[in-house]
């Protein structure tokens, strides 16, 4: 494994300090492989990139995560991206980005595969009655988080209402309703300071 | 059966569309994938998004799980990959974040959108539930899920795990 140079010049593209390709991908893969989700891996790479190696600071680290998070399509990859371009240019993006992804990209597809393998056997009946229930709690479990921040009266809760309502009962378009939330958020909720 | 090229022009979408939240394509996958071309069951994609929620990492990668069942190995990875280049788009836009970040009409479509997800999401999960949650074990194996998850803070695997373990338990000891 080879050190790290902290403080060490600023010869990397994005103008931060040095940390090798192998310890960055180890640290990536560290952090991905954290099954508290993404604040919990952007948690630990604050804590190892900031506080114990102090590669960036903490308003440098929160900013690249800042832009991460309102970029759109994924908060965690982007900030991989962000933070391994940093550190080791297109290389170090590749580098940071394989880390963070591994550890759900290589169950998701040995387990996709193992399924497809055992389609028609006994074992696989077994999954309807009791993976599928217990994924079930997942959906439900990931309402009740999303949903705990718009649960009082606003023009957040009418229109989750709406999404509910249209799909359930008018059959529509969940892209549809999900464009049209964030045109009205757009349009109504620019002004205000929400949780969001 | 979708096409590989419609697949990922999909995933891409769905994807930018819900800002990377994995969660927030499930209604637009299921609805595309499952009920309007038939390519993937119901199960086929309740196991891919589950194995998905019980494994670390970024949420939005389950969709590696759908690629690989419809495109085996070249799906998965590509489907993986539309999921993560739109990614690539900070390494210019670093420079301009604060221009952004103050852009009140964005911050204003990211909680809309955010609202509407919950009430889409609740309806997708209650049509989902419909079909798998069709006895009484069942139920009451969600229910457990959801309390060992929501209100004990367990993380998803452990959850998942003693969930279906007690959903065998119950299947073996009712014949």
């Amino acid at each position: 494994m080879p050190q790290v140079t902290a403080r060490t010049g600023t010869a990397a593209p994005g103008g931060g300090q040095k940390i090798g390709l192998l310890a960055l991908f180890w640290l990536f893969l560290r952090a991905g492989l954290n099954f508290g989700g993404g604040l919990a891996i952007t948690g630990l790479l604050m804590d190892e990139l900031v506080e114990r190696r102090r590669l960036l600071t903490r308003p440098q680290f929160l900013s690249l995560y800042g832009l991460a998070r309102i970029l759109p399509g994924g908060t965690l990859t982007a900030h991989a991206i962000a933070l391994g371009y940093r550190f080791g240019g297109l290389t170090g993006s590749v580098v940071a980005l394989a880390g963070v992804v591994l550890p759900v990209l290589v169950p998701a597809l040995a387990l996709a595969a193992l399924y497809e393998q055992l389609r028609g056997s006994p074992v696989l009946d077994l999954v309807p009655v009791t993976l599928l229930p217990a994924g079930v709690a997942l959906l439900f479990g990931a309402v009740l988080t999303l949903g705990k921040e718009i649960a009082r009266p606003s023009l957040e809760l009418a229109i989750a209402v709406a999404g509910f309502v249209g799909v359930l009962a008018f059959g529509a378009h969940p892209g549809i309703l999900l464009m049209l939330g964030g045109v009205a958020g757009a349009v109504f909720l620019r002004g205000e300071k929400g949780s969001g | 059966m979708i096409s590989l090229d419609r697949l990922l022009a999909l995933l891409f979408t769905a994807n930018v569309a819900t800002f990377g939240s994995g969660l927030a394509t499930v209604p637009l996958l299921e609805r595309t994938l499952v009920q309007d071309t038939d390519s993937l069951t119901l199960d086929q994609f309740l196991f891919a998004f589950t194995v998905g929620r019980v494994t670390p990492g970024p949420a939005n990668l389950w969709v590696a799980g759908l690629g690989y069942m419809l495109y085996g190995l070249t799906g998965g990875l590509l489907s993986a990959a539309v999921v993560m280049l739109p990614g690539y788009a900070i390494v210019p836009l670093s420079a301009g974040y604060r221009r952004l970040e103050h852009l009140s009409g964005v911050r204003g479509f990211s909680r809309g959108l955010t609202a509407a997800v919950v009430g889409v999401m609740l309806a997708t999960a209650a049509g989902i539930g419909r079909t798998t949650l069709t006895s009484v074990h069942a139920v009451l194996v969600c229910a457990l899920t959801l309390t060992l998850l929501h209100r004990l803070r367990w993380n998803p695997l452990l959850a998942v795990v003693t969930g279906a373990a007690v959903a065998a338990a119950l299947n073996a000891l009712s014949g």
